[in-house]
């Protein structure tokens, strides 16, 4: 086939198939081709569904013979991560300890609806285990690399999705966030990264980390796709007793358009200490592009990051006591001593953590009064080496692994939407920043960054090196 | 739930602490994590200690409400 699709993000790609330009097997085909040839490379897939994937792009283009319409995501290309359920497939969850269980027996919500818009699932994606941990350092199945520097972590817990993305393994895929997770892989990875509000996006069929904080979401090159495929997710589902399914409103009819109106403002205070010079000059680029000139401080948000620390720990190791007390051993080292951390917790931290996270909300929602749409930068300093254990920051030595989410973990915390957007050319490895609003109000940050892609400010190339 | 250190000061004894927990919920860590459990719980600490020294107002309930 023409490779030139292979380079090309899910809105074209999906055009041209819509246009007969070229067929959806044909398109099927290439992405599987490239991405287990890269697979090696960049660990990525921990599975590839070629056998669904070619029958889902013969349906997309048996609709297209009759002249039907296979749906706005006709023919692209994409994988999740693998906690999500693909019927035939054991979830794994990024652990051993679910082998020898039995495959799912349906697709979680999303996969569905994403196939009835014409998506065409090509594989599963390596995570960290149960979704613990930032940088995807997995010790069962290795680490996922970065395409932008082999030798340096893709970042967590959805590695995979950040990954083979910034790869162009796929077009898009999805991830899971509970204190940060799509946003710091997105961010580390060079490509947008969105964690929706708060149940907007069904989770049933997938496996929790910390439910009151469970978010899923796609990763993409373009606002387009990020649009679209939210778009196609979109919708309340009865058997997530979270899933309100938002306020529908098209984020797709969202772009291009004009952000005059919006408030903006940076975060101050905690979001302005503890990171690198980079982190903070990849804010500022975005602030000058918008013109934002006003600041604004979340008081007591190290507190909030102590609650969301609290609260995630014992919801994790209350879905994994039977894992903690049957299979300890099979735990990846990296998260066991969190997950039994989570069980000896006392109860009166979590108690306060949650009475905290009330009082917290409301102050954070008394901003968005003031203000549309806050930028934090997503992550305190950019992608670290393999096996790094520390960072310099202020001359002092930082533990990578319990400081790359700091920024992140305070916000998603009270459940607002957030999009990670990409920065370039600040030091040698990609920044995010994060755009976030109030609950509902997806659309602002749509309307952002949009702007910003126009202007080329965030945009999310294909690494050089998988070219 | 105090011990010395070895400069004869309090200090609180995580250890102790682990023991007394794993036999009230039921968790027995094996010994050779132990270690790796009471470095997790001392860091907990450190990050939490903000939240701990937070004043509430008091009006706020602690969320989910119960609603029966």
């Amino acid at each position: 086939m023409n490779n030139k699709f292979l380079y090309k993000d899910a809105n074209r790609i999906s055009s041209a198939v819509r246009k007969g330009e070229v067929s959806a097997r044909e398109i099927t085909e290439a992405f599987i081709q490239r991405a287990t040839t890269l697979n090696d490379k960049y660990n990525c897939f921990s599975q590839f569904l070629s056998n669904r994937a070619l029958k889902e792009a013969d349906r997309v283009d048996e609709i297209i013979g009759q002249g039907g319409d296979p749906g706005v995501l006709a023919g692209v290309p994409y994988g999740v991560k693998n906690l999500f359920d693909v019927e035939g497939v054991t979830t794994l969850a990024g652990s051993i300890m679910y082998k020898g269980q039995p495959a799912a027996e349906k697709d979680a919500t999303v996969i569905k609806r994403l196939q009835k818009s014409g998506a065409i699932l090509i594989g599963a994606l390596h995570m960290s285990e149960f979704a613990y941990g930032y940088t995807n350092e997995n010790s069962h199945y290795g680490p996922v690399k970065n395409p932008h520097d082999l030798t340096r972590v893709s970042g967590g817990s959805s590695g995979g999705s950040g990954s083979s993305v910034a790869a162009g393994m796929v077009a898009f895929s999805l991830g899971s966030d509970t204190n940060g997770s799509i946003r710091l892989p997105a961010a580390l990875c060079g490509v947008f990264g969105f964690k929706p509000t708060y149940g907007a996006l069904s989770r049933f069929g997938t496996k929790m980390f910390a439910s009151s904080f469970d978010h899923v979401g796609p990763l993409a090159r373009s606002v387009e796709d990020i649009a679209a495929t939210y778009d196609a997710m979109c919708g309340p589902d009865p058997n997530d007793p979270v899933c309100h399914g938002g306020k529908f409103v098209s984020l797709i009819s969202c772009l291009n358009q004009k952000i005059d109106g919006l408030r903006l403002a940076s975060l101050d205070g905690y979001f302005k200490s503890n990171g690198s010079d980079e982190s903070y000059e990849s804010v500022n680029q975005v602030c000058k592009a918008l013109n934002v000139t006003k600041s604004v401080k979340i008081n007591n948000t190290d507190s909030a990051r102590g609650a969301a620390f609290v609260i995630t720990h014992c919801e994790g190791g209350l879905e994994h006591a039977n894992d903690i007390r049957n299979n300890l051993d099979k735990f990846d080292p990296t998260t066991r001593s969190g997950f039994i951390t989570g069980t000896l917790l006392p109860a009166n931290w979590y108690v306060k953590a949650q009475k905290f996270r009330s009082w917290y909300r409301t102050q954070v929602l008394n901003i968005f009064n003031e203000f549309d749409v806050l930028l934090a930068p997503a992550t305190p300093f950019s992608a670290t080496k393999i096996g790094q254990k520390t960072m310099k920051l202020d001359g002092s030595d930082v533990p990578v692994l319990s400081n790359l989410g700091i920024y992140a973990q305070p916000l998603s915390f009270i459940g607002l939407p957030i999009l990670s957007v990409p920065i370039h050319g600040i030091g040698d490895m990609p920044h995010g920043v994060q755009l976030i609003a109030a609950p509902g109000k997806e659309s602002s940050l749509i309307k952002i960054a949009s702007y910003l892609q126009n202007e080329g400010i965030c945009v999310a190339p294909i690494a050089n090196d998988a070219v | 739930m105090n011990k010395k250190n070895k400069d004869g000061e309090k200090e609180f004894d995580w250890y102790s602490y682990m023991i007394q927990l794993e036999h009230l919920t039921g968790n027995n860590v094996p010994d050779e994590y132990r270690a790796d459990v009471i470095s997790y719980l001392k860091l907990t600490k450190q990050i939490v200690q903000p939240l701990l020294e937070c004043d509430i107002p008091e009006e706020f309930e602690a969320a989910p409400v119960y609603r029966p």
